[in-house]
């Protein structure tokens, strides 16, 4: 064979295999484009209804949903003990979030809703140090999740449930992977309005409000189970029900929120919302409950929140960990730490909603108690979730 | 001195044989792949579609007879008694703009579904958003494959079409992922709300399944004890496993007869190389007296094969991706068309297929090689140039080849009727053995008839026609190789051509004596022949209303999951279905048939029986919401419409166990006299103002429709043949070329002692007419053979279908037409050259 020919045989054979890796390579992969799902961009809706005036409060009406509105949650949380006075904290929330507030009209599936609910169960197990957390997301159809007015009051996100079981009674109950709770609650104060008559003043624009109440002192006897270990347990527990469309003021980033039940049957509720600069917004407010129900409402230059310790995430987020509440007006000094210093929510959005003890004067006498408090703005803002 | 270079000399110098050569290898190499990469392809398709549907689900809910009340879904997440599900609500949707593309519609709750499946991302952040898009009735997110590939972006409407009713979506998002499978599993894929894919696809309260991930027999438990009757927990893979099933005995069917068509190939090489080894005998004869070993001689040999197999090889494998590029969507309609819907059609290059034809190629190439290396290494110098003595040998080695024939044979016909070979592979191995057994036959009977027949040819057709027999017979040791090896080629090439037609015979048949109705009314769906689109009340009572129609039965299908997987049930309002169908066999009169069928009496398809072991006069039993119903098998009937098979029950008795179902197709006879077209034309006009699409066909049309979805099942099978063929022809001219070559000397000579051009070429002409003829002549039985091993055997095993053999002489003559004509075209050029040479030249060395 001549060497052209050889040549020529091996150019062929080169050629074809070359053309054999050019079909092989014809997908490419891995262009690490976009991964995950691109959406058309979604108009922010407008037409919710407003918390800009006086709301006509009717009972059980209000404990219902209000879907012209946004947002709006149902708050219960609580302080437990076993009859060895171990102490369990407890959070369980539902919320509701509106896509759009108009009603579902030419739709035949029973699965098309515009509303969706997220739950959250924690419990603090104060012996142990454990934060126990859990979050459900559901849409509001088919019963998955939503509210019932008949024959009673009930919230629900699948099984988690808290419904109305007496005039002043309500069963709560929730179950996650080894942690659940079983409570029966006893309203002792009935419904209590918070802000001007359950208006409650978020920021200086009109709408930047919500309409919330609160059942300050549920008298709760149940069941608290930890990796299969069941605790009869007795306490008290707070349930706040507030609704709106525009809670958050464009500058404010998230809020410091208080409840403590004093053991003289007292209670008090603070928030103050806290703006971009580090500021604290004129509209923070707060109400203390007497032991015969009645209410006063503390203004933003009625009480004062000093923060005394800090805590820091494994991630480098801090929260405030100890704090003195005074009121020259209404003369207390308090001084409120955290049952454990980790009771951070990991969820869709994160935030710190824990267990704390506090003790000190309230009209010159002592007073201790448990409470619970929310830190939200502190690892992500607040603002356009809420 | 290195001896590979005479290698590549002999190559080089005979260039067209190696082409030819190369070319036979490229075409059986490339059947291989092609057919290999098709069905890995379609297999990874099968495999990403149903992945898409399966996610990271570990089990299912399923009801019975299809749809899930939703509201058992509700009961049991609000009960606590479901931790990580997912409902879904899905279906095949056709895309009218993509000619009619189909589109699988994915319903999800993605606030439940995200669990589930990877093709959320991350970030759940998206979800809300998510809900919001779907929060609006028709939004749709489509891959970003699909979207691509039709040009659409965020925002822009798309027109679709289900069971003839048409809906508009609006592309919402566009999904996509990094991890290819995933992304390939996306492709086809429409992503809706759940409560939008209820509306469109007419699920209003129903779910298709509801997919669940469990993580311990303790919740399996659990959950089975809450179910309740009708519903199943199934393993999610359990329909991957069935349709697989039902698809690797189609594929392992299309993959044994590209082995054949590479069979075919290697006879070929065999030929053509134990032909230059006989060829060189003189030359080696040479080598060796020049010095080199025997080891030499066997390399330079086997180093021969190997160049012409990496070239043949390496080629044939490039184009056997080109076919496979073809082939894959053949198959996948054909997948399509009996099993379950695909929507992923482009996937990756299995790079096992070209390793896979790399390896066999090659390795086969020089495997048939060994025995004409082995012969070279015979040769001494002293033998070298006598050809007795070859010849000699070939005749004592007769009685053995006779041996090895009949010794094939019996294990052949062990590997066919012995149960335990069963398997698909095991009958084409007997396949395999019965066409090498006949090849060796072929020889042996050759040595003994060609005396005979040139005796007769001379005694008919004169001196010169004689002395080509005799030649023939003379150089035996070439030209039986060539003939056997041209035999093999056209006998399976006419096995394969006899199994089709009998299949489409048999087809043909079935259909003129099942569609016996004037008219036929269904809705479209153009994805799959095995529709349970329910044609609306409203649309077929006004239709119905036509004065023409004198009378009309209905037809429901629907599928019930049982324990031995999804059983399709046809509910027939046919009281005349006994004399419309061809049975297997029955255990009750005819004409008694439709009364027991009223009284719960099913008939059963061929291929259903054959899947649940069941015969006539057995008893089936079927879950209904009242418990177990059981069903006695009244007759089985021969069915080619699925390889799954249905059920036939009567309207009357199924409606009074289970729920009643919707008429999926109408039957309408029409008054005597009436001109069934205009009926037809009135009908379309119709249902051209009604609200669903529907099919309106005359039962010509229906059966001409039909009759395509079989040629489209067999157009792979048929491109088979086809290339089959070409190798064939191929082989035949590269052997014929050969020979001539060979006895170019000769020839110079019978033209120096004075045989006229003309003469010569009778000669010639004869010879390769006798090689064809004979080729032919000894395929026709072992076509006969192969074709009843395919058709008895190999089809009934691959799809259940019982085919009534049809032998037609036609076939023969095709056969015989195609190895003749290419014997003779194959003798004209070497007769050209030989008439062009010198005399002088040719027998300058004697």
């Amino acid at each position: 064979m001549s060497k052209k020919t050889m040549l020529l045989v091996v150019a062929f054979a080169i050629l074809v295999i070359f053309g054999m890796f050019a079909l092989v390579q014809k997908n490419p992969d891995g262009s690490p484009s976009n991964s995950g799902i691109t959406l058309l961009p979604s108009r922010p809706e407008r037409n919710f209804a407003l918390a800009d005036e006086k709301w006509n409060f009717k009972f059980p009406r209000d404990l219902g949903a209000h879907p012209q509105f946004q947002t709006e949650w149902w708050y219960y949380t609580g302080n437990l003990f076993d009859q060895n006075g171990r102490q369990f904290g407890y959070q369980l929330t539902f919320f509701r979030r509106a896509i759009n507030p108009e009603p579902l009209t030419e739709r035949t599936s029973n699965w098309a809703t515009n509303q969706v609910y997220l739950a959250h169960f924690t419990i603090t197990d104060v012996l142990q140090k454990q934060h126990y957390q859990k979050e459900i997301i559901s849409r509001g159809a088919l019963g998955l999740a939503g509210v019932q007015l008949n024959p009673d009051f009930q919230v629900n996100l699948f099984d988690w449930t808290i419904r109305q079981i007496g005039e002043y009674q309500y069963e709560l109950k929730a179950e996650s992977e080894g942690f659940s709770i079983q409570l029966m609650l006893t309203d002792q104060k009935g419904i209590i309005l918070n802000g001007d008559q359950g208006l409650s003043k978020k920021g200086p624009e009109i709408g930047n409000a919500s309409y919330y109440f609160s059942q300050t002192r549920l008298d709760s006897t149940g069941i608290v189970t930890i990796a299969d270990q069941a605790y009869s347990v007795t306490g008290n527990s707070w349930m706040d029900h507030e609704f709106g469309s525009s809670t958050l003021g464009p500058s404010q980033i998230g809020w410091d929120w208080f409840s403590l039940q004093m053991d003289n049957n007292f209670e008090l509720m603070l928030f103050q919302l806290r703006e971009n600069d580090g500021s604290i917004s004129s509209t923070s407010s707060g109400t203390l409950v007497d032991s015969d129900s009645s209410t006063i409402r503390l203004g933003n230059e009625d009480f004062e929140i000093q923060v005394l310790e800090t805590w820091k995430t494994d991630d480098g987020f801090t929260y405030p960990s100890q704090w003195r509440i005074s009121s020259k007006t209404e003369k207390f000094d308090l001084t409120v730490t955290p049952v454990l210093a980790d009771q951070e929510n990991r969820f869709f959005f994160r935030y710190w909603e824990g267990s704390v003890r506090f003790e000190g004067l309230y009209q010159g006498q002592h007073v201790t108690g448990y409470g619970y408090v929310e830190l939200t703005g502190y690892a992500q803002s607040m603002q356009g979730v809420f | 001195m290195k001896l590979w270079r005479f290698s590549l000399r002999y190559l080089s110098r005979n260039l067209w044989q190696t082409i030819l050569l190369i070319v036979g290898i490229m075409l059986g190499v490339a059947v291989v792949v092609a057919i290999d990469f098709s069905n890995a392809s379609a297999k990874i398709a099968l495999d990403l579609s149903t992945q898409s549907l399966i996610g990271k689900s570990t089990h299912q809910i399923i009801a019975a007879n299809g749809g899930l009340d939703e509201k058992l879904f509700v009961d049991l997440k609000n009960s606590g008694k479901l931790k990580i599900s997912s409902p879904i609500v899905e279906g095949y949707i056709s895309i009218p703009s993509w000619q009619n593309q189909a589109v699988h519609l994915l319903g999800v709750d993605p606030l439940l579904d995200y669990q589930m499946r990877d093709i959320y991302g991350q970030n759940t952040t998206v979800l809300p958003q998510l809900l919001s898009t779907f929060a609006k009735p028709m939004q749709a997110i489509l891959s970003k494959g699909l979207a691509e590939s039709h040009n659409l972006s965020i925002g822009q409407s798309l027109p679709i079409e289900f069971e003839g009713k048409n809906f508009i979506l609006k592309i919402a998002g566009i999904i996509d992922s990094q991890d290819p499978l995933v992304r390939r599993s996306l492709e086809g894929l429409i992503i809706m709300d759940i409560s939008s894919a209820q509306e469109i696809l007419g699920q209003i309260g129903l779910l298709d399944r509801v997919d669940i991930r469990l993580v311990n027999d303790l919740e399996k438990t659990e959950l089975e004890a809450v179910l309740p009757e009708g519903t199943y927990l199934v393993p999610s893979n359990q329909q991957n496993i069935q349709v697989n099933q039902m698809v690797s005995a189609f594929q392992i069917n299309l993959t044994a007869l590209s082995l054949l068509a590479l069979v075919v190939g290697m006879f070929l090489i065999y030929n053509t190389m134990t032909f230059s080894v006989v060829h060189r005998r003189e030359l080696i004869g040479y080598y060796r007296s020049f010095g080199f070993y025997r080891r030499e001689i066997f390399m330079m040999i086997i180093f021969e094969a190997l160049i012409i197999a990496i070239l043949g090889t390496v080629s044939g494998v490039v184009l056997g991706i080109l076919l496979g590029r073809q082939t894959i969507g053949l198959i996948l309609q054909t997948i399509n068309d009996l099993y379950f819907v695909t929507t992923v059609s482009e996937v990756g290059l299995p790079i096992s297929s070209l390793i896979k034809g790399l390896i066999l190629g090659i390795i086969a190439t020089v495997a048939v090689s060994l025995p004409p290396a082995w012969e070279a290494t015979r040769v001494t110098p002293h033998n070298a140039s006598i050809r007795s003595g070859l010849e000699q040998k070939t005749s004592t080695s007769l009685n053995r080849l006779l041996i090895l024939a009949v010794f094939l044979l019996i294990v052949a016909g062990i590997l066919l009727a012995v149960p335990i070979f069963s398997s698909l592979w095991w009958a084409f191995a007997a396949t395999f053995f019965i066409v090498v057994a006949f090849s060796l036959l072929t020889s042996v009977l050759l040595k003994f008839a060609l005396p005979a027949v040139a005796l007769v040819v001379k005694h008919y057709f004169g001196l010169i026609a004689g002395m080509a027999v005799r030649e023939l017979h003379r150089s035996l040791s070439r030209t039986a190789i060539a003939i056997s090896s041209l035999m093999v080629a056209i006998s399976v090439t006419m096995g394969m051509t006899i199994m089709i037609e009998s299949f489409r015979n048999t087809v043909d048949i079935w259909l003129k004596e099942t569609l016996v109705g004037n008219i036929y009314l269904s809705v479209p769906n153009q994805f799959s022949n095995q529709s349970n689109a329910v044609i609306e009340p409203e649309v077929s009572s006004q239709i119905l209303e036509n004065p023409a129609i004198a009378s009309w039965t209905s037809l429901s299908t629907i599928y019930q999951n049982t324990s031995a997987g999804e059983i399709q049930i046809n509910v027939i309002s046919n009281d005349k279905i006994a004399y419309e169908r061809l049975f297997v066999s029955t255990v009750i009169p005819e004409e008694k048939i439709w009364t027991a069928m009223q009284n719960g009496s099913v008939l059963l398809s061929e291929p259903l029986a054959r899947r649940l072991d069941l015969s006539a006069g057995d008893i089936l039993e079927l879950d209904s919401s009242k418990g177990p119903v059981s069903l006695s098998i009244a007759a089985v009937f021969y069915d080619y419409a699925s390889n799954q098979g249905h059920l036939l029950i009567a309207k009357d008795f199924y409606e009074s166990h289970w729920k009643a179902a919707g008429i999926t197709a109408l039957s309408l006879n029409v008054h005597d006299g009436i001109d069934v077209p205009t009926v037809v034309n009135d009908l379309i006009k119709l249902n051209q103002t009604q609200s669903q699409k529907l099919v309106i066909r005359d039962n010509k049309t229906l059966q001409r429709d039909a009759l395509g979805v079989f040629d489209r099942t067999f157009r792979v099978t048929d491109a088979l043949r086809f290339i089959a063929t070409i190798i064939s022809i191929i082989g035949i001219v590269s052997a014929v070329l050969l020979i001539l070559y060979d006895r170019k000397r000769e020839f110079g000579i019978l033209k120096a002692i004075g045989l006229s051009s003309s003469e010569l070429w009778r000669l010639i002409l004869t010879e390769t007419g006798l090689m064809g003829f004979f080729a032919g002549i000894f395929a026709i039985p072992t076509g006969y053979v192969v074709s009843l091993i395919l058709v008895y055997i190999i089809n009934l095993r691959s799809f259940g279908w019982t085919i009534q053999f049809q032998f037609s002489w036609i076939y023969i003559l095709q056969t015989l037409l195609i190895a003749w004509v290419a014997s003779l075209v194959a003798g004209i050029f070497p007769i050209l050259a030989i008439n062009k040479m010198e005399i002088i030249e040719v027998i300058r060395n004697e």
